[in-house]
């Protein structure tokens, strides 16, 4: 503990626990492979790209390692800044600028009223400590005012529909290491949020919410799904399946049991490693080609083999396959989420099949088929650094989907305390 | 990463892409998208949320309870 405010009664806590301590490992595992993959493809302002990154590790370590609810909205906040730096100085296009304003003040917005809900919360009770408030007793109108305001930042964050249109922009227009710091970590935020914050410290709220959180979900999954089927750049392909596999985690969570909770924690640490291994082979088709779109590509089994065995990984990870680690998170929460309501895991579960769905068809076309050389001639397979990147990743997701009890195990006394 | 193997861009493809990428610039509501927007925001949601809702209180009767207050 640190002393930040000690006349309001407001200090630095920080602390782990068996939830926090795999989010803090996929931050620190995540920040170096973004370090490589900008090592060559970045060529201005390398400095400044560098610190950029680093100034984002620590506030996202700071975020999940906050026992504070102010000191966890501060960073929560401060995650932003170098966010919109990294996507409206190194993105790719012109339209970056609009990306990243649309990412800072969508998510901005929501967070106004979670500032609120603090302020509301430090002056009822006069402390914004965690540990003291899991014990306080709020009563049921103020935890649903409570909880709708928190709900506010968390699922633009998740994202939820209809708050998600930041997501796709910001991916798309994100250098490839973006990408993977806010699909590996920073859409875990608001998920974590509603774990750490809005969960513990409003039950009955959450109850309430229950079966609206379910249906945002169960919407997000099936639209965005079907959204994705129909997108024609490769990124925004994985930005919608991200979308899909967020509010997965979202009904895992509001299930309000250990197989859903522990499925929903894991699933959200396999999309970090799956959907970041994802970017990362989009941007090295996109760093030769200077191309997302689907139609320019075919063939490529042929022409870059060790590139389409190892996307061929990574999207059966995406669809969940036995064996990987995004199965076992969906499994259980499905497991989870049918023993609340069966209307709604039949729903998810639908979810998953329309996800095996674009994820083959996206891999059909790029990799399969027939060349074109119309569009591409010159090709080049991936260079030793770029299958460096790539092998934790598979060494992660198998270890997971084979043997995830080492996770399980060191997260089950958190999640049964929640 | 490696580079310098740059697409041959296709106009019609890349105009493609911008009008796909500009969509909700051109996106007016009319006769045809107004039904839409309603079934599939409004309707459809409304009625999962009736189902999830109403699988809810089933299991309160079969438990012998008082049903559960919900938004």
């Amino acid at each position: 503990t640190i002393r930040w405010l000690p006349y309001s009664n407001i200090n630095f806590y920080i602390g782990i626990d068996g939830i926090s301590l795999f989010f803090v490992i996929l931050t620190t595992f995540l920040t170096p492979i973004c370090i490589l993959v900008g090592f060559y493809s970045v060529k201005s302002y390398k400095k400044e790209y560098m610190i950029a990154f680093f100034i984002c590790e620590s506030f996202l370590i700071a975020v999940f390692c906050s026992l504070d609810l102010l000191i966890f909205y501060v960073f929560f906040e401060s995650v932003l800044i170098p966010m919109f730096i990294i996507i409206g100085v190194w993105g790719s296009r012109q339209r970056k600028i609009k990306a990243a304003y649309q990412f800072f003040l969508y998510t901005l917005m929501g967070s106004l009223f979670m500032l609120l809900a603090i302020l509301f919360i430090f002056f009822q009770t006069g402390t914004t400590d965690l540990q003291i408030l899991l014990t306080t007793e709020f009563s049921e109108r103020r935890q649903i005012l409570l909880w709708i305001a928190f709900f506010a930042s968390f699922s633009v964050k998740v994202p939820m529909v209809p708050v998600h249109i930041w997501l796709p922009e910001a991916h798309v227009e994100a250098p490839t290491a973006g990408s993977v710091i806010l699909a590996g970590i920073l859409l875990k935020l608001g998920t974590y949020g509603f774990l750490r914050f809005s969960i513990p410290i409003f039950p009955e709220a959450t109850l309430y919410f229950t079966p609206f959180i379910y249906t945002l979900s169960v919407i997000a999954i099936i639209y965005t799904s079907l959204t994705t089927i129909r997108q024609i750049d490769l990124k925004k392909i994985i930005a919608y399946s991200s979308v899909a596999h967020m509010n997965f985690v979202t009904i895992g969570m509001f299930s309000l049991n250990i197989q859903g909770i522990e499925g929903s924690i894991l699933l959200m640490l396999s999309h970090g490693l799956v959907s970041s291994a994802l970017f990362l082979c989009v941007g090295a088709l996109y760093d030769r080609h200077k191309t997302r779109i689907v139609k320019y590509y075919g063939g490529l089994v042929s022409t870059m083999p060790i590139f389409s065995t190892i996307f061929l990984f990574f999207t059966l990870a995406n669809m969940s396959l036995p064996g990987t680690s995004s199965f076992i998170g969906e499994f259980l929460i499905l497991v989870g989420a049918f023993q609340r309501n069966s209307l709604v895991a039949t729903l998810a579960a639908l979810g998953m099949i329309l996800g095996a769905a674009y994820s083959l068809w996206l891999y059909n076309r790029v990799v399969f088929g027939n060349f074109k050389p119309n569009f591409i001639l010159k090709f080049s397979d991936l260079n030793r650094r770029e299958v460096l990147i790539f092998l934790p990743f598979i060494v992660g997701v198998i270890w997971m989907g084979v043997y995830p009890e080492v996770f399980l195990e060191c997260m089950h006394t958190s999640v049964s305390n929640l | 990463m490696a580079g310098g193997m740059d697409v041959h861009k296709n106009k019609f493809i890349e105009q493609w892409a911008t009008n796909r990428e500009n969509l909700e610039y051109v996106f007016r509501f009319n006769r045809r998208t107004v039904p839409i927007c309603v079934f599939f925001g409004m309707i459809v949601p409304f009625v999962t949320y009736q189902g999830i809702t109403a699988e809810f209180h089933k299991q309160d009767q079969l438990a012998g309870r008082g049903p559960r207050k919900f938004l």
